[in-house]
C-alpha cells in the first residue's frame, strides 16, 4: 500500500480549467463539477470473472452486475460492460486507488488509473426528467437509483450514474470534453426551466 | 374596417383584442384566431398569388394542408417564408406579408404569366429554354431563378435556438380528435405510458369545428373535459402544437413541438422548437381526414374553399367567409356547412349537390343533380354559375363557395415504411393497407371511420388492442354517445363542362388539362405523372390534390384509381426548418471541442489555435513583435534544434494493453515484431490494414511483462481502437488481453532539443537516472516528478532531436508545463505548436497521415523490410502482393526547392522534366514545409523509382492553380540522416 | 434502428459503427498454400443479399463489444444479435 510521503509541488486544475470546481444553479437544479474523485478501471482477465466480480462485490457491499451502480463504505463501483468495472473513491483518501487495486487483484485483472480520464458532473434537483429528457436517449423510467449507463449524449460518450431516481445523477465524460458537456448541460437546464415557467402561465 | 365578418359564438377570446398587420394594413383579431381566421373576419379574401401563373388566391382550408395562403411571417432575422396563415396563431403585433407578387397582391405584374398559360403547361421547361445553349447559364437560368420560388429569406442569422429531446412510451397517439382522445383516455386509465400529440394548439380535432354533442354535451366541451382528465394522469403526456413528422424504423418517431412560434419573441433561453425522438412500443394514427375539392372552371377564385373549412371558420372562429355563401357538394358533409352557417344568420344562397337524389338538411335552397361550371370574380368571388338538373344554367351571387368532394383519410404515416394503401369504395378513398410500420394501428377518420361514434369506438378498440400487444391487462371503456350518421359520397372528381382551367394542385398550379396532357405525352404511371406535372410536389405535398390528379389519370388510362395507385409518402409530414433539424449543433456547437490539459496556459501565452479533428491545439505561439506566422514557426523550429522546446502531445491516442497475451496480441496487430520487446523499451510499430496498406503507425512502450502503452496518431485514435477491439474479440478471442483508452488520463508533453535532458533533470525526481546509459534512446519507465508525483517517461523523438515525452495525470498537466517552462528558462526553452512540429518531422522524414493516406504500402514508405514474414500479422499476407512491392513503384522521397524563394505546392504532381505533364503522373507531394534550417521549401512525396532518382530534378505540376515548377529529389531525411542527435 | 444488445437490451443504432459482413470473423490461415487467394476472397468477395444478412456492428458508444447482427436488409427487421466474441470462440471449437 503506497502512501504519499512527500507532497508534490504541482497544483491540480479542474477539468473546466479552474482551481476550484464550478457550481451552477438554474431553477430547481444544481450542476456541480466534481474534481476530487479517484477512478480506476478493473477488467477481469480470462477465466477470472468470478473472483474479480467477488472482489468488486466486497468493495461495493453487494453485487455489481452490468448496468449497476453500488456504493460501499469507501467506494462506489459500477459496470457497463461485461467483465469490466469502474471503481470510484475520494481522491484525497484514495489517490493511489489503481495501484492498490492492482496489488490486491494481482494477475486476476487489468487495472488502469482513470481518475484524470474523466470529468464528473453532479446534477441534482427534483424532478430531473425535464432536463434529462433533453439529453438522455435512454428510457428515463429505467434510470432509477443504482443504474449505470454508458451512451451517447450530444455527440459525446458519457457515463450516466443515477444516485437518486429523478433527483440526482452523475454524468461523466472524457476530460477534454468538459467545457462542451458543461455547456450542453447548462443549456438543457435553462431550456427546461423557461418552459416550466411558461407552462405556469399558459399562452 | 373592423372585423366585418365576425359572427357570434366561437372559441375566440373576445376580451383579448390583438393587433396585427398584413401587407402593411392594420387589423384587429382575438386570442384564439389564426392569421387566416382573423383576415377572413376582416373581410380579407385575397391572400396570395400562385406559384406559376400568379393567379390571385385565397385561403381554402383551416389546417396544415393549406396550399394557397402562404405568407412571410415577421420581419428581420426571424422572418420566415411559406408560413400557412391557417396554422399561424395570432399574437399581438404579428406582421405578415403576402408572397410571390410584385408590386402588390392586388396588382401583380407577373400575373402576365397567366396570359401565356398555353405555353406554360405541364413540363414546359422540358421543351423550352434549350436554345441557344449558351443562353441557359447567362440568361434563362437567372430569370427563372428570380421568378421561381415562393417566399424569401432574410439572409440574417437565425437568432433562435432549437432543442432536441427523447421520449419513451407504451403508446404514441397521433392526433387528438375524437378517436385520439378516446384512445388516450382508454390507455391512460389503464395505466399505460401515453404520449398524445396534436399539431393544433387546441385538442379536439374536428370536434372544435362541428356542432355536435357527445354524451349529451357540446362536443368541444367533452373534448375539454377529457383533456382535463388526461392532464391529471401522471402516465399521460399531452403535447399540443406538436406535429409527428415521420414514422421510422422500429417504432421510432420524429415529432416537432413548437414551443414559441405563437409568441412574438421567445423568452430568453427558451427554445423556439424542440425536435423529439419518440421511442414508441405501439402507436395509433388518429390523424383524421382532409377534405377534397371538386375541380371546375376557375375553382381557384379567392372565396372558393373547402366546405368543412367554411364551417370550421364559422363554428370555431366565429367568422363567415362571405355575406352570401353557397355550397357545392357530392356528399351530405357539404350540407352541414349550409345548415351551420344558416343557423348563425348567414345568407345561404344555395347548395349545389351533384347527386340527383340529394335532400336539404335545413331551410336553404337546394339544387340537386346540379354542378358548378364557373366561378366569377378575379380578385374575389362574386358569384357562381351552375348547370341545373333541368339543363339550364343559373348564376348565384355569393362571395364564398364551400366545396366538398368527399374526405380523404390522412394515411401518410402508415406508408413511411414502404406500406401500400387499399382502396375503399364506400368512401371512395384510400385507407391504410396491410403492412403498417412496426407497432402502428389506425383509428377514426384516418382509418376510414367517418362518424363521430365510429371514431370514438375505434379509438377505444385500437387502444385496447395496442395494450394487449404489450401484455398489459386492460379494462375497456364504455363508448360515449355521439352521432353515427352514414357517410355517402358519389364521386365527382371534376366537372367536365367548361373549356377554362380546372385547378387540382393549387400550390404548383396543376390543372385537369395538365394531367390529361401528361397522359397524352406518355407519362401515365403515377410516378411519372407526379414528376412531369409537379402535382403534389409543393410544400403541401398534394394533401388536397393528389387524389384528384390520380382520378383524372385513371379516367384517361381506363384503369381504376386503385389500380393507378399512389406515390410514396415520405417524412416530413409538414415542412420543418433546417434549424430545427440542426438543434444545438449549429455554429460553434456543430461538434464538441476537446481541450488539452495545457489549453488555458496556451491561451495565456497568446497561442493561435488550430482544429485537429475535435481537438483545439496550439498551432504556434506568436511573440508580440511577430506579424506573420512564418516568423513564429521558423523561430520555434530553430529553437528546438538549437536548444530545447516543449509541445503538448496529449492528443495522440493512447491505448493501455494488458494481459498475459499482451505481447502476442501486439505481435499480431503490428507488422513488425513485438513479442521480444524488453520491459522498459519502446518500439516503433507499423500497423497494416488486412489488404496490406498501412493503416497507422505509433509506438508501443512495454512498462511490464504484461503491460504496454500503445500510441496512435491523433486522427486515427478512434479507428485504431476499434480495429484493435475487432482483432481482440473477433479474430483472437482466445487471447488473454484487455484494452482500454487512456488518451485522456495522462497529460503528455514532448521536450525536445539538445538541452532536453538538462531541463528534465530539474523536473524528474533525483532518484531516476536520466543519463544516456541509464535511459537510452527508446527507453520508457514509470517515474516520479516534482517531489513525488507519479509520471511516465518515454524517450522517443518525432523531431529527430534528443527528445522525451513526459506524462502526468491530466489534472497536473497545466502545472507541469509551467514547471517545464520555469526549468527551461535558463535554456531559453520555447513552446512550439503543431506547425513547428510539422516542420521538424518533415525535416526528419517522419510519415504522418498525409503519407499514410490509405493508398500507400510499407514498401512505398521504404519500410518494406519491417513487415515480418516469420509471423502472423494483420495485413502481412496481402502486403506481399506484387502490386504493392513493385521495384518500379512509388517510394517516399524528399524534395527540395532549387532556391530559397520558391514554395513547393503540397499535392503537386511529379513528372520527369522530359515527360509531358498529362495523364497519370509519376507521383505527388504529400507534405510541404519551409525549413529554416535549410533556408528553403522542402517536401516529402511519393515518386516512382524514387530511390534510383536521387539528385534528379523533377517537374511539379499544379495545373489547378496554373503552376509548374521544379525540385530536386533527395533523401527524405533532411536533417541528421544517421540519427546521431537522437541517441546522445 | 434499434439493436437489441444481448447484455444491455435495446439500444439506438446511433451508438454503433457498422463494419460489414460477419464473414470477416473467418480469417484465413496465413500459412496455408493458397493464403493469398484465400485472403483476397476473404476481403473482396461478398454476397449482397436482399434479405437476411449477418453483419458486424461495434457498440462504440456503449460497451465496446462487437456484435453479430442478423438483419433483413429489405425491412431492417433484426432477427438475432450475438456477441461476436462468442461467435468467434464457437468457430474455434468447431475448427
Amino acid at each position: 500500500m503506497a502512501d504519499p510521503v512527500t507532497q508534490p509541488r504541482l497544483y491540480a486544475a479542474t477539468a473546466l480549467g479552474g482551481l476550484t470546481p464550478a457550481v451552477d444553479k438554474v431553477g430547481a437544479w444544481t450542476l456541480r463539477e466534481v474534481s476530487d474523485r479517484a477512478i480506476a478501471s478493473v477488467t477481469a482477465r480470462n477465466g477470472q470473472d468470478a473472483p474479480v466480480a467477488q472482489a468488486m462485490e466486497t468493495l461495493a457491499h453487494g453485487p455489481v452486475p452490468i448496468g449497476t451502480l453500488r456504493s460501499g463504505a469507501r467506494h462506489q463501483v459500477f459496470s457497463t460492460a461485461q467483465s469490466q468495472w469502474f471503481v470510484m473513491g475520494d481522491y484525497a483518501q484514495d489517490e493511489f486507488l489503481a495501484q492498490n487495486l492492482k496489488s490486491d487483484l494481482g494477475a486476476a485483472a487489468s487495472v488502469t488509473e482513470q481518475s484524470d480520464g474523466w470529468t464528473v458532473f453532479h446534477l441534482s434537483g427534483a424532478p430531473l426528467a425535464p432536463v434529462l429528457e433533453r439529453l438522455v436517449m435512454a428510457d428515463l423510467a429505467r434510470l432509477t437509483t443504482g443504474t449505470a449507463l454508458r451512451l451517447l449524449m450530444e455527440h459525446m460518450n458519457v457515463f450516466v450514474l443515477c444516485s437518486a431516481t429523478d433527483a440526482a445523477v452523475e454524468i461523466m465524460v472524457a476530460r477534454s470534453y468538459a467545457q462542451t458537456l458543461h455547456h450542453a448541460l447548462l443549456t438543457a437546464m435553462k431550456s427546461a426551466d423557461t418552459l416550466l415557467q411558461g407552462a405556469r402561465t399558459p399562452a | 374596417m373592423n372585423q366585418t365578418h365576425r359572427l357570434s359564438g366561437g372559441q375566440i377570446d373576445r376580451d383579448r383584442v390583438l393587433n396585427f398587420t398584413f401587407d402593411g394594413q392594420a387589423y384587429k383579431g382575438h386570442a384564439g384566431d389564426t392569421l387566416a381566421s382573423a383576415l377572413l373576419a376582416n373581410g380579407v379574401r385575397l391572400m396570395g398569388r400562385s406559384f406559376k401563373y400568379h393567379r390571385p388566391r385565397g385561403v381554402i382550408s383551416s389546417g396544415s394542408e393549406e396550399p394557397n395562403a402562404l405568407v412571410e411571417l415577421r420581419t428581420g432575422a426571424r422572418q420566415e417564408p411559406n408560413t400557412r396563415a391557417t396554422v399561424a396563431e395570432l399574437y399581438d403585433g404579428l406582421t405578415a406579408q403576402s408572397q410571390n407578387r410584385w408590386p402588390s397582391l392586388a396588382f401583380d405584374a407577373l400575373g402576365v404569366n397567366d396570359l401565356f398559360s398555353n405555353f406554360l403547361t405541364a413540363g414546359f421547361y422540358y421543351k423550352t429554354f434549350m436554345w441557344p445553349r449558351a443562353f441557359w447559364e447567362k440568361f434563362y437560368e437567372p430569370i427563372i431563378r428570380r421568378a421561381a420560388g415562393l417566399g424569401s429569406l432574410s439572409m440574417e442569422a437565425d437568432p433562435d435556438a432549437y432543442d432536441k429531446g427523447f421520449q419513451h412510451c407504451d403508446l404514441l397517439i397521433i392526433g387528438a380528435g375524437p378517436a385520439g382522445l378516446a384512445a388516450a383516455l382508454t390507455a391512460g386509465r389503464n395505466g399505460a405510458r401515453v404520449v398524445l400529440a396534436d399539431e393544433d394548439f387546441t385538442f379536439g380535432g374536428r370536434l372544435n369545428a362541428e356542432v355536435e354533442e357527445i354524451d349529451g354535451k357540446p362536443a368541444r366541451l367533452w373534448a375539454a373535459d377529457t383533456v382535463a382528465e388526461l392532464k391529471a394522469l401522471p402516465n399521460v403526456r399531452l403535447m399540443r402544437r406538436t406535429t409527428v413528422l415521420g414514422a421510422f424504423d422500429h417504432g421510432i418517431y420524429a415529432a416537432l413541438e413548437r414551443n414559441a412560434d405563437h409568441l412574438a419573441v421567445p423568452e430568453a433561453d427558451m427554445p423556439r422548437q424542440t425536435l423529439w425522438r419518440i421511442y414508441a412500443r405501439q402507436s395509433l394514427l388518429c390523424a383524421g381526414a382532409t377534405e377534397r375539392m371538386i375541380a371546375f372552371q376557375n375553382n381557384d377564385r379567392p372565396g372558393v374553399m373547402m366546405a368543412g373549412a367554411m364551417r370550421a371558420y364559422a363554428n370555431r372562429w366565429a367568422v363567415t367567409a362571405g355575406r352570401q355563401v353557397a355550397v357545392f357538394t357530392n356528399t351530405d358533409s357539404g350540407h352541414r356547412t349550409a345548415r351551420d352557417l344558416a343557423a348563425l344568420g348567414v345568407e345561404v344562397v344555395g347548395v349545389i349537390d351533384s347527386r340527383p337524389s340529394a335532400t336539404a338538411l335545413g331551410d336553404y335552397p337546394i339544387f340537386a343533380g346540379a354542378q358548378v361550371i364557373d366561378a366569377k370574380g378575379k380578385l374575389g368571388l362574386t358569384g357562381v354559375t351552375l348547370r341545373r338538373s333541368d339543363g339550364r344554367t343559373q348564376t348565384l351571387a355569393c362571395q364564398a363557395l364551400g366545396v366538398s368532394g368527399g374526405w380523404n383519410p390522412n394515411v401518410s404515416l402508415t406508408c413511411h415504411q414502404r406500406g401500400r394503401l387499399v382502396w375503399n369504395d364506400q368512401i371512395a378513398s384510400f385507407v391504410p393497407g396491410g403492412t403498417l410500420p412496426q407497432g402502428m394501428r389506425s383509428a377514426g377518420a384516418a382509418a376510414g371511420h367517418f362518424s363521430t361514434a365510429q371514431a370514438l369506438q375505434s379509438g377505444i378498440e385500437m387502444a385496447l388492442a395496442a395494450l394487449d400487444s404489450l401484455g398489459l391487462k386492460t379494462t375497456p371503456l364504455p363508448c360515449p354517445r355521439a352521432e353515427d350518421g352514414a357517410y355517402e359520397v358519389t364521386p365527382l372528381w371534376y366537372v367536365p363542362e367548361g373549356k377554362g382551367r380546372k385547378w387540382l394542385d393549387f400550390q404548383n398550379d396543376v390543372t385537369v388539362k395538365d394531367v390529361k396532357l401528361a397522359h397524352q405525352e406518355g407519362f401515365r404511371s403515377v410516378e411519372h405523372l407526379k414528376r412531369y406535372t409537379t402535382l403534389g410536389m409543393a410544400t403541401d405535398q398534394g394533401k388536397t390534390s393528389n387524389l384528384g390528379g390520380l382520378a383524372v389519370m385513371a379516367e384517361a388510362t381506363g384503369q381504376s384509381i386503385a389500380e393507378t395507385g399512389t406515390t410514396i409518402f415520405r417524412p416530413p409530414y409538414t415542412p420543418v426548418a433546417l434549424g430545427t433539424l440542426a438543434g444545438r449543433a449549429a455554429g460553434k456547437g456543430f461538434k464538441p471541442t476537446r481541450l488539452t490539459p495545457s489549453h488555458h496556459w496556451a491561451v495565456e501565452q497568446g497561442a493561435v489555435f488550430v482544429e485537429a479533428g475535435l481537438w483545439l491545439r496550439a498551432q504556434y505561439f506568436p511573440r508580440k513583435s511577430e506579424t506573420h506566422w512564418r516568423q513564429s514557426v521558423d523561430r520555434e523550429a530553430l529553437a528546438v534544434r538549437k536548444s530545447v522546446g516543449v509541445c503538448d502531445v496529449t492528443t495522440l491516442g493512447k491505448v493501455d494493453v494488458q494481459g498475459a497475451d499482451a505481447a502476442a496480441f501486439l505481435n499480431l496487430v503490428y507488422a513488425n515484431g513485438f513479442a521480444k520487446l524488453p520491459v522498459g523499451k519502446c518500439r516503433y510499430g507499423l500497423m497494416l490494414r488486412e489488404d496490406g496498406i498501412v493503416m497507422d503507425d505509433g509506438t508501443a512502450a512495454r512498462l511490464a511483462e504484461d503491460h504496454f502503452v500503445v500510441t496512435t496518431t491523433t486522427a486515427n485514435a478512434g479507428p485504431v481502437y476499434r480495429h484493435m477491439e475487432f482483432v481482440r474479440q473477433c479474430l483472437a478471442p482466445e487471447m488473454d488481453v484487455q484494452l482500454i483508452s487512456t488518451t485522456e488520463a495522462w497529460a503528455q508533453f514532448a521536450v525536445a532539443g539538445p538541452n532536453a535532458r538538462a531541463v528534465l533533470t530539474r523536473i524528474v525526481d533525483p532518484e531516476h537516472d536520466l543519463s544516456n546509459a541509464a535511459f537510452p534512446f527508446m527507453a520508457c519507465g514509470e517515474i516520479t516528478v516534482c517531489g513525488g508525483l507519479r509520471a511516465r517517461l518515454f524517450r522517443i523523438s518525432f523531431s529527430g532531436e534528443l527528445a522525451y515525452e513526459i506524462a502526468v495525470p491530466s489534472r497536473y498537466g497545466e502545472a507541469l508545463i509551467r514547471e517545464i517552462m520555469a526549468a527551461g528558462e535558463a535554456f531559453d526553452i520555447t513552446p512550439y505548436g503543431t506547425e513547428a512540429l510539422g516542420v521538424l518531422r518533415v525535416e526528419k522524414g517522419h510519415a504522418t497521415a498525409n503519407e499514410l493516406n490509405g493508398q500507400t504500402s510499407a514498401d512505398h514508405l521504404g519500410m518494406g523490410r519491417m513487415v515480418s514474414d516469420k509471423k502472423e500479422a494483420i495485413g502481412a499476407v496481402l502486403s506481399r502482393r506484387e502490386g504493392l512491392n513493385d521495384p518500379a513503384g512509388l517510394r517516399l522521397m524528399g524534395f527540395e526547392a532549387l532556391d530559397g524563394s520558391t514554395t513547393l505546392p503540397a499535392g503537386g504532381h511529379l513528372f520527369a522534366t522530359s515527360a509531358p505533364q498529362q495523364g497519370v503522373s509519376e507521383g505527388w507531394l504529400t507534405s510541404v514545409a519551409y525549413s529554416p534550417h535549410l533556408g528553403k521549401s522542402i517536401a516529402l512525396g511519393f515518386l516512382e523509382r524514387g530511390q534510383a532518382r536521387l539528385g534528379e530534378v523533377v517537374t511539379i505540376a499544379n495545373p489547378l492553380q496554373g503552376q509548374s515548377l521544379t525540385a530536386r529529389v533527395v533523401s527524405p531525411h533532411f536533417i541528421d540522416p544517421e540519427g546521431e542527435r537522437l541517441r546522445g | 434502428m434499434i439493436i437489441p444488445h444481448p447484455l444491455l437490451g435495446p439500444r439506438d443504432a446511433q451508438e454503433f459503427t457498422y463494419l460489414g459482413d460477419a464473414g470477416l470473423i473467418n480469417r484465413p490461415y496465413w500459412l496455408s498454400e493458397d493464403a493469398a487467394r484465400a485472403f483476397h476472397d476473404y476481403l473482396y468477395l461478398r454476397d449482397n443479399p436482399a434479405g437476411q444478412h449477418r453483419e458486424l456492428w461495434f457498440h462504440e458508444q456503449g460497451d465496446r463489444s462487437w456484435l453479430v447482427v442478423t438483419r433483413d436488409t429489405t425491412s431492417h427487421e433484426i432477427l438475432s444479435v450475438e456477441l461476436a466474441r462468442d461467435v468467434a470462440l464457437a468457430r474455434r471449437s468447431v475448427a
